[in-house]
């Protein structure tokens, strides 16, 4: 773990060497502050402008979550990302020569200045600005707590960083606000939130798309390492897809543990021991407390089914337990509503799933990803902004290109990869978030290259870096930008934007890491609330505000209203349904679906009135002066 | 030769600039190409997915036949054409130059097509 560790650092290492050098040559360059410190000068390359938008869209979700889903529900997942082999060419080249081009013409550096430009209209302009910083501060949020879990994750076993870790704890407590948080997950916030702000305080947005080129590269190389490990290791893809067809959904049950004489002192039996119980093996997913002179404890766990499973597992040894430490009985056995007992549940559509009796993806499902991933990346505004900082449409089309390989190699892989883990590591399910460290652990482990975790685990963390760093500065660059100098202070000097620029970001972030020291169950329903909410709000009227001269700015407020509302109410709805805070679907489709409908019905409605002025159609759609 | 033009309450209508007709159009082919691979993957999904996997599992490149010609393929097919549109179809056009911000270079490798 000590060289995975150093493997990590040296990658940590690299992300602030290239802040530095971000930093001097925003120092080097010419222009205003504001637009390079939020927009680079919009004249970032191929591989810049490439790299960052396939980072910032690569999250914590894909290299935590998205290996869960694959692991817990198999091939099915392959169809549930299908819609990303057109987010490169939907998401830069529907709106990307448009945007740049309207934003030059506007001058703006943000989103929000470019649609109040483009409707001249301050309340279009100030509507847009607090969608954008309400939304995306959300995502900042879950972002953060995304990175501090990673890097627990990581530092787990490592001595100093559970000395480090008490002595957080003795320092805490007691303290107001932080006294309660976990100490472990305190401590590698604290040192998360640091890092980050740091960086992009420093070096702002050149230095956010030059760490985000890097992390693209660790993300890239990450993947491919594990691809190879993992099907040397399975032997092939096609030993991993008949071995998987074999393997059925464990069962989730109480275990009542019995042993032969009455423990002499209290003792605990770990979290992810290995028991045997006839012919199948059975994983205790929590601390079993054994009381001195008890003879029997109750414990959560997991059961395995199949039998090619069981073999794989490597039962505790028995020095480990009580003397003659067994499974009496297992009761309140719980199976999954869709695919128990069935080989080959993980190889076709719906796919298992433990509370769902229609399964993991039911036809509606992928239909609405189908549309959901490819335009709901496009209507992201930390993509939008992007598209706004490429210097000439040769860069654009390359990138593309970039951005369309690197999405089928990244995305496909990770199917590939944790399909093979379904296989080699059977009985995660409990805990699957923590199937990428475990795997990485695995892998690198099994072929004698254990210094190699760190760099597979610095991918997730690079993931995640790439979109917080991306949102801290589209927050304070509307703040800055949109609210203080266009709102309160046109005539602000550059020493005072400087100065405000570096104090919101460093300010957005601290309040970013208090929102989530004590972080919400259900954290993972507020992220698919914001990202589905501000695409919905922002999709439609941004193609239409930049294709169709008559658009106006009743139109643009009515679209970005119609999709907020459709949002709100669906949301409201999934809430009195299920009492998770979670957007409900009309006839088993997608909000993010109805919300680009009711959008787009709201502003065909509103744009009836007067057709916007002159001067605004030939500024944005007219012929410029020779 | 006039070109297309928008027509406006407030006087002549206005001239459109021949790159913002080529961007929608260009924009049209990425939506209606979206549309064919939406619709091959969701058809050939609805129709192969969801059947039973039993018996002697039929693999193709080592991956469940569904999945293969659903998704594989259609996939390969959609990073070629990706390609090809980038390469072959999408044009380049000049971006204005944003006066303070030191882009000199913005608009040298995008004038006038390739």
């Amino acid at each position: 773990m000590t060289s995975a560790l150093g493997a990590f650092g040296i990658y940590l290492a690299g992300v602030f060497v290239l802040a530095w050098w971000s930093n001097r040559l925003s120092a080097a360059g010419s222009g205003g502050f504001v637009s390079e410190y939020f927009l680079g000068r919009r004249n970032f390359g191929m591989w810049a402008f490439a790299l960052t938008f396939a980072a910032t869209n690569a999250s914590g979700g894909t290299f935590i979550g998205f290996p869960a889903l694959i692991y817990s529900h198999g091939w099915s997942l392959a169809w549930w990302i299908a819609s990303f082999m057109m987010v490169p060419l939907v998401g830069m080249g529907l709106l990307g020569k448009r945007l740049n081009s309207v934003a030059r013409r506007a001058r703006a550096v943000t989103i929000p200045e470019m649609i109040e430009e483009r409707f001249g209209s301050r309340a279009v302009g100030s509507l847009a600005t607090w969608i954008v910083i309400v939304f995306m501060f959300f995502y900042l949020l879950a972002q953060f707590k995304a990175g501090a879990k990673i890097l627990s994750t990581l530092l787990a076993d490592v001595p100093a960083f559970q000395q480090a870790v008490g002595w957080i704890a003795g320092a805490a407590d007691g303290v107001p606000l932080i006294g309660a948080a976990d100490p472990a997950y305190l401590l590698c916030l604290v040192a998360f939130a640091a890092s980050v702000i740091a960086y992009v305080v420093y070096g702002g947005f050149r230095a956010v798309v030059w760490t985000d080129v890097m992390q693209g590269f660790v993300m890239f190389a990450g993947v491919v390492i594990m691809l190879g490990f993992a099907l040397s290791q399975a032997g092939g893809l096609g030993n991993a897809t008949r071995q998987l067809a074999e393997a059925t959904p464990p069962e989730f049950a109480t275990a009542r543990l019995a042993w032969d004489a009455p423990a002499e002192r209290d003792r605990v039996i770990r979290r992810g021991t290995w028991l045997p119980h006839g012919d199948t093996a059975v994983k205790l997913t929590a601390d079993a407390m054994v009381a001195a002179g008890a003879v029997e404890a109750a414990v959560p766990a997991l059961a395995l089914t199949s039998a090619g499973d069981v073999r794989r597992v490597t039962i505790t040894p028995a020095e480990e337990w009580p003397a003659g430490l067994r499974v009496a009985a297992l009761e309140e056995i719980e199976r999954y509503k869709a695919g128990a007992g069935q080989p080959g549940t993980y190889l076709s559509a719906p796919g298992p799933h433990r509370s769902e009796a229609a399964g993991f993806l039911p036809l509606t499902a992928a239909f609405s990803l189908f549309v959901f991933w490819a335009f709901g990346a496009t209507g992201q505004p930390a993509n939008m902004v992007r598209l706004m900082a490429f210097k000439d449409t040769p860069t654009l089309r390359r990138s593309i290109v970039t951005v369309a390989i690197y999405y089928s190699v990244i995305y496909f892989s990770l199917v590939v990869v944790f399909c093979c883990a379904r296989v080699l590591l059977p009985g995660m399910e409990n805990d699957p978030d923590r199937i990428m460290p475990e795997f990485a652990a695995h892998l690198t482990a099994a072929a004698g290259w254990p210094w190699l975790a760190g760099l597979l685990l610095a991918a997730p963390f690079a993931a995640v870096m790439s979109s917080v760093d991306s949102y801290l500065l589209m927050v304070s660059s509307s703040l800055v930008r949109d609210v203080y100098q266009r709102r309160l202070k046109p005539d602000a000097s550059e020493k005072t934007l400087r100065r405000l620029a570096h104090g919101a970001t460093a300010l957005i972030g601290a309040a970013a890491f208090l929102a989530i020291l004590d972080p919400p169950d259900r954290l993972q329903d507020i992220i698919i609330f914001a990202s589905g909410g501000i695409a919905g709000c922002l999709l439609v009227p941004m193609v239409l505000a930049l294709y169709w001269p008559r658009m106006n700015a009743a139109g643009m407020v009515a679209g970005m209203l119609g999709g907020f509302a459709a949002h709100a109410a669906l949301t409201c709805a999934g809430y009195l349904e299920t009492k998770q805070f979670k957007a409900g679907e009309l006839l088993g489709i997608d909000a993010f679906v109805w919300d680009i409908i009711f959008s787009a019905a709201a502003i065909a409605v509103a744009s009836i009135t007067a057709p916007p002025p002159r001067a605004i159609i030939a500024r944005f759609f007219g012929r410029p002066p020779a | 030769m006039p070109g297309p033009t928008e027509p406006s309450d407030e006087g002549a209508p206005v001239d459109l600039d021949p790159d913002f007709l080529r961007s929608r159009r260009e924009a049209t082919w990425i939506v209606l190409l979206w549309g064919a691979l939406f619709a091959w993957t969701f058809l050939y999904g609805k129709a192969h997915a969801f059947a039973p996997q039993t018996g002697e599992i039929e693999t193709v490149a080592g991956m469940p036949r569904w999945v293969f010609w659903g998704i594989a393929v259609p996939w390969l097919t959609a990073t070629l054409a990706s390609v090809g549109f980038a390469a072959f179809v999408m044009r380049d056009h000049a971006l204005e130059a944003v006066e303070g911000e030191g882009d000199e270079e913005s608009s040298a490798g995008g004038k006038e097509g390739r």
